[in-house]
């Protein structure tokens, strides 16, 4: 409890977020305060002039004159408003941008450099539902709904103020009034409206991540005739979402007339006290007409300033659920590019030269004390130790279960280790940092391609030249000629246009792409044959003499090239 | 259910071009009861919303000619103050009713459109990624709400003002009235004009979005594979590059559909506004109004600008409505795989044909050729053939997951196209390597969420697999949630496979089932199966071949084609069949 809240303290509030997220964008956020605002104060004067013209019409009424300057007026401010519009939108959609840009590069890069093979900290629907949506109300409570249409108001309302005292003390305290008592309500209401909008969004997220999975998991939801108990499913989650959208429906729809009612309220306490000074002259239509003009005005910032409150309470929200899906749970890592990750340590001094250098038979792998547990405490890897030299084979099997895939990933460190420690050519990192090519790489057991091409998909970054050669390599070419569009075919989500086969191939090509001086192979016996698996092992021993391949299987023809073997067993 | 098929299968032609609505109304048709209570609520705060310009009216000329006494005054003050009350607190009653109505009827669409979507041929499934669906049968859908729930009821409002306020102003003076009916006319089709350019804007922006969004959706489930091949970098990469097109086209969104939109409403109505009180001056001038009717015409066109106003604060989410609902249309347009014919499948185990069949998912490139086999009721066959050669195709031919594009599959001699798809899949079962589990509770899993299996034959199942004993160790047992990574692949499969036993299929297909699974597993695994094989035709798909011991035929598959095929007593012992050879070549 006591590391809990000290990690709180440490962290930003909400109020540290948003300054941190402005700070680089300090001028475009004053542009877009300062075009907000002369944007709003065009709406001043056409205020002013209907009062002229109300006053003057007495005056001039003979026949066909009219008091044409105040109309021309009213028409030029309306037509400079709606110039303003234009960049005020423009500004303030780049300066939105730009802030949950930087929120969404910073959570997708701490996203995919946490251990990778964690399970996610809430199912990753729900983990996208706030990515789409949290990030971009960073942004909304600093823009054009919020602190920006906030200030805009003020300003406007101040100056508007400013005109009415000079027309009358006694009208515009009394209308005044009732602006400040709503003010206090709408405050009071957001706090309702909070509760309900939070919960409406849960459960959102609950229809999202549920679907998701359906769409995931079509084939089998086909195969097994299951897609009406899907819609009765979703039916059920359905129901309890409307619930919550008619509770924040009722209670957003007072909110929303409470600018009316501020405008209503004034109204009446207008007409009410401004009959004597009509009657007596000291106060004129015209007055009176900007008086119920101007309170439209406050209206605006009652509005504006409720909505703001609202948001802004709801934004601890969105922190919340910021800081729930970001890896470290410090919402301060948002306000700052994401540091480089750590490079490997030189931890032993036979590696103080270049590769070539490197003594004779020196271990390319050490693991010693290798240690892992589940996050539900469940053992997973107990202090395995290892020591591989360059050009050996080492085989991992065991039953399902026992935990060969959880070794190899806590070997690269997608997994993060308790305990223990794993070098390769005495380099190390700390835990929960993955290695990664040139040093060691990993093929799982069931590879995650991507929508993209099939060149995309087994380079990731690697340079291009390498393509074919490795298409070789893997015996993917054969294919590749048969697929319209060859390599720069698109493979579809998940490989759908690909054979399992043809996946498992592409795997292997990726990992040919992605050479490295340890290389982690999870069981293939599932996606290729024996012969193949054999071919592709022998292969990378060979094109890297110094190369070590650790390797799951239970076969027996991969087990008699071993140099050594481990049988893990369970308790 | 059934009425929102019939709605869809007789609208879908007549709404193909005009208006994208229509397919709406069935969906709103059954809420008609909570319409007219709605309506009768509008009314009511239209009916208060017009009347209070004319008490402020009587108020200004009462006050300003001296007619008005203070008890006088005070009254229109408080008759004021009441009629602006009730309409707001029917206003509130009109969110909350239109929020009812607008999410009881999209619900029932979202129903329509997930089971559409999931009902669809599999390869629509392949060229998107699941958060894309997610979207289309979800996302879209909210858009519509949303756009019943505000923008229709604020313009259905709205609507009712103008046309009272038109009325009224005809009733203070014709000219009036007439100008703000050509007024009224020419801005609407002004308005709208200028919508249809933002409605492209905003498709872009939200397809953009939906791009960026599948984009990180799938590195996200595949951090372990980037951060394995040090990729990470390449990731973020490609990540900032798709970002930036959400920029532009928010950009455009923003510019186009938004704000050119609001200001063309906005210099409408200064316009009308100034058009209006230089004619209601005139009529003041020649003595013809009062200066409390020329502020009662200031006030109504104030009323007037609302509309225009508030279409243009709404048509952001109309736009977005719009291009949703397009997308919906789309969904709903695509023909759903054959529902099958009336043909009834015998009981008992089936015999099982592959007529000549070919299939590919691009016509030009078929995955398997020419297929003929013949597999006698209740005998299990082996398919073995190297990766990619077209054993999975075989599988999902069989199931009827993907159709024959010539010859027939057929079973217990009935071709498979003339079956119920119900009917079909009730009597099929597949169970393959990749399985799938949902993110719920491992009963859900196992009974994929279907009520009608009891917790008996639940059990049955879990023991038949020896799997009792560990839903006994779950912490809530079998409520406890699932999650893909504290599961083992092998016993994810166990959990496919009470899938199968609970079904009681009379066709069992096992589609690399065993995979994954070490051979300690798998030999528990088929002493599970063998009685639960019994008496069912089974096919077995497997590249290792210790998995096929016990199958009575096996059938050799090369680069689409059946190569070889007879019992595998005999094949196993001829030296010159490639099974033999395979057999003597080893797996494990």
């Amino acid at each position: 409890m006591r590391t809990r809240r000290g990690l709180e303290r440490q962290d930003v509030g909400r109020v540290g977020l948003l300054a941190g997220m402005v700070r680089p964008h300090l001028p475009l956020f004053v542009a877009d305060v300062v075009t907000g605002i002369a944007f709003f104060l065009c709406a001043v004067v056409p205020g002013l002039a209907l009062r002229a013209f109300l006053d003057e019409l007495p005056d001039q009424a003979a026949g066909w004159a009219l008091p044409v300057a105040p109309l021309l007026a009213y028409l030029g401010f309306k037509a400079a408003e709606a110039v303003g519009a234009a960049g005020w939108m423009a500004v303030d959609t780049v300066f939105r941008y730009r802030i949950y840009h930087d929120v969404r590069v910073r959570l997708t890069e701490r996203l995919l450099r946490r251990p990778g093979a964690l399970p996610p900290p809430v199912p990753t629907g729900d983990i996208l539902s706030r990515y789409r949506d949290d990030t971009v109300e960073v942004a909304e409570v600093l823009g054009k709904r919020g602190i920006q249409l906030v200030s805009s108001s003020v300003v406007t309302s101040a100056v508007t103020f400013g005109v009415l005292f000079s027309i009358s003390l006694r009208t515009t305290l009394l209308a005044v009034l009732p602006t400040l008592l709503i003010a206090v309500i709408a405050f009071a209401a957001s706090r309702r409206i909070k509760e309900l909008q939070h919960h409406t969004r849960q459960t959102a997220g609950d229809v999202s991540a549920f679907l998701r999975d359906c769409f995931a998991g079509i084939e089998a939801i086909k195969v097994n005739d299951a897609g009406r108990h899907v819609v009765d499913r979703v039916r059920h989650i359905n129901d309890r979402r409307r619930h919550a959208a008619v509770l924040n429906g009722v209670f957003g729809g007072i909110l929303a007339s409470s600018q009316s009612i501020v405008v209503l309220l004034g109204t009446a306490l207008v007409m009410w006290t401004s009959a004597a000074g009509i009657r007596d002259g000291s106060f004129s239509v015209g007055d009176f007409a900007y008086f119920i003009y101007a309170l439209g005005t406050f209206g605006t910032l009652v509005n504006a300033v409720g909505q703001f409150v609202s948001r802004f309470q709801r934004f601890s929200v969105t922190g919340e659920r910021l800081r729930e899906i970001l890896p470290g749970r410090r919402l301060r890592d948002l306000t700052a590019p994401t540091p480089d990750p750590p490079a490997p340590m030189v931890v032993a001094d036979r590696d103080a030269g270049p590769r070539g250098g490197l003594e004779d038979g020196a271990p390319v792998l050490e693991v010693s004390g290798l240690r892992y547990e589940h996050p539900g405490g469940r053992p997973g890897v107990r202090d395995f130790d290892l020591t591989a030299r360059p050009g050996e084979l080492v085989v991992v099997a065991g039953p399902v279960g026992v935990g060969k895939t959880t070794l190899l990933r806590a070997i690269q460190g997608t997994l993060p280790r308790s305990a223990g420690s794993v070098a390769v050519r005495g380099r190390v990192l700390p835990p929960g940092v993955a290695m990664a090519p040139p040093l060691m790489s990993l093929t799982p057991q069931a590879p995650h391609v991507f929508s993209d091409t099939l060149a995309t998909n087994v380079l990731l970054g690697s340079p291009p030249s390498l393509l074919a050669d490795v298409l070789a390599a893997s015996t993917l070419d054969h294919d590749v000629d048969r697929i319209p569009h060859g390599t720069q075919a698109e493979i579809g989500p998940q490989g759908h246009r690909l054979s399992g086969g043809q996946l498992h191939r592409l795997a292997a090509a990726r990992m040919l792409a992605h050479p490295a001086d340890v290389m982690l192979v999870d069981d293939l016996s599932a996606s290729l044959d024996v012969d193949t698996e054999r071919r592709l092992l022998e292969n990378l021993l060979a094109t890297a003499r110094d190369r070590v391949l650790v390797v799951v299987s239970n076969r027996r023809p991969i087990r008699d090239l071993a140099h050594q073997t481990y049988d893990l067993v369970g308790d | 259910m059934l009425t929102g098929e019939n709605a869809r299968t007789t609208t879908t032609t007549a709404t193909a071009r005009r208006g994208d609505w229509r397919f709406l109304w069935p969906y709103f048709r059954r809420e008609s009861r909570r319409l007219g209570l709605l309506g009768a609520v509008m009314l009511g705060a239209t009916g208060a919303t017009l009347a209070s310009p004319f008490v402020v009216r009587e108020f200004i000329d009462g006050v300003v000619t001296g007619t008005l006494d203070v008890a006088g005054s005070t009254r229109l003050v408080l008759l004021f103050g009441v009629l602006g009350l009730a309409r707001y607190a029917l206003s509130a009653v009109e969110a909350g009713l239109a929020e009812s109505v607008a999410w009881r009827s999209t619900n029932r669409l979202r129903e329509d459109v997930l089971q559409h979507a999931m009902d669809l041929p599999l390869e629509h499934h392949h060229t998107a990624t699941p958060g894309e669906w997610v979207e289309r049968v979800d996302g879209d859908i909210s858009l519509l709400s949303n756009l019943f729930s505000r923008f229709v009821i604020t313009i259905v409002g709205e609507l009712l003002i103008v046309v009272g306020v038109i009325t009224a102003l005809f009733s203070v003076d014709w000219r009036i009235g007439l100008l703000f009916l050509v007024c009224l006319l020419v801005g609407l089709v002004g308005i709208r004009w200028v919508a249809g350019w933002g409605r492209d804007a905003y498709r872009g922006s939200r397809g953009a979005v939906a791009r960026f969004m599948g984009y990180v959706e799938e590195r996200l489930r595949g951090t372990e594979d980037l951060q394995a091949l040090g990729a990470v970098g390449h990731a973020m990469e490609g990540l900032t590059d798709r970002h930036r097109g959400v920029l532009r086209t928010d950009l455009r969104a923003a510019l186009v559909g938004s704000s050119l939109v609001w200001a063309s409403a906005s210099l409408f109505t200064a316009l009308v506004t100034a058009l209006a009180l230089g004619l209601a001056g005139l009529r003041f001038g020649q003595g013809a109004l009062t200066i409390g009717t020329v502020y009662l015409v200031f006030a109504f066109t104030q009323q007037l600008q609302e509309p225009l106003i508030r279409l243009s604060h709404q048509l952001q989410d109309y736009q977005r409505a719009m291009a949703g609902l397009s997308r919906t249309r789309e969904i709903l347009d695509l023909p759903v795989e054959p529902r099958g014919g009336t043909a009834v499948l015998p009981d008992g185990p089936h015999d099982v044909t592959l007529d000549g069949v070919t299939f590919g998912y691009a016509r030009e490139h078929p995955v398997v050729t020419d297929l003929d086999l013949e597999l006698p009721a209740g005998q299990t066959l082996g398919v073995v053939g190297r990766t990619g050669a077209g054993k999975s195709t075989v599988a999902k031919l069989l199931s009827g997951l993907v159709r024959p594009d010539a010859g027939a599959v057929r079973i217990g001699g009935v071709d498979t196209a003339d079956v119920s798809v119900t009917d079909l899949r009730a009597a099929v079962a597949v169970v393959t390597q990749d399985v799938f589990l949902l993110d719920a509770s491992v009963r859900d899993n196992v009974t994929l969420m279907d009520p009608d299996v009891s917790d008996e034959q639940l059990g049955a199942a879990l023991e038949a697999l020896g799997l009792t004993e560990w839903v006994g160790r779950l912490p809530h047992g079998l409520d406890t949630r699932v999650s893909e990574h504290v599961m083992s692949a092998g016993e994810a499969q166990l959990l496919a496979l009470t899938r199968v036993l609970i079904r009681d299929p009379a066709l069992v297909i096992l589609d690399e089932a065993s995979a994954r699974l070490d051979p300690e597993t798998e030999r528990r695994l088929d002493a599970a199966l063998r009685p639960a094989l019994a008496g069912r035709t089974a096919v077995v798909i497997a590249h290792r071949l210790a998995t096929l011991d016990s199958v009575d035929l096996v059938a050799v598959v090369d680069e689409g084609r059946i190569v070889e095929l007879g019992p595998r007593d005999q094949l196993s012992v001829d030296p010159g069949s490639r099974f033999a050879t395979m057999l003597q070549q080893g797996g494990s």
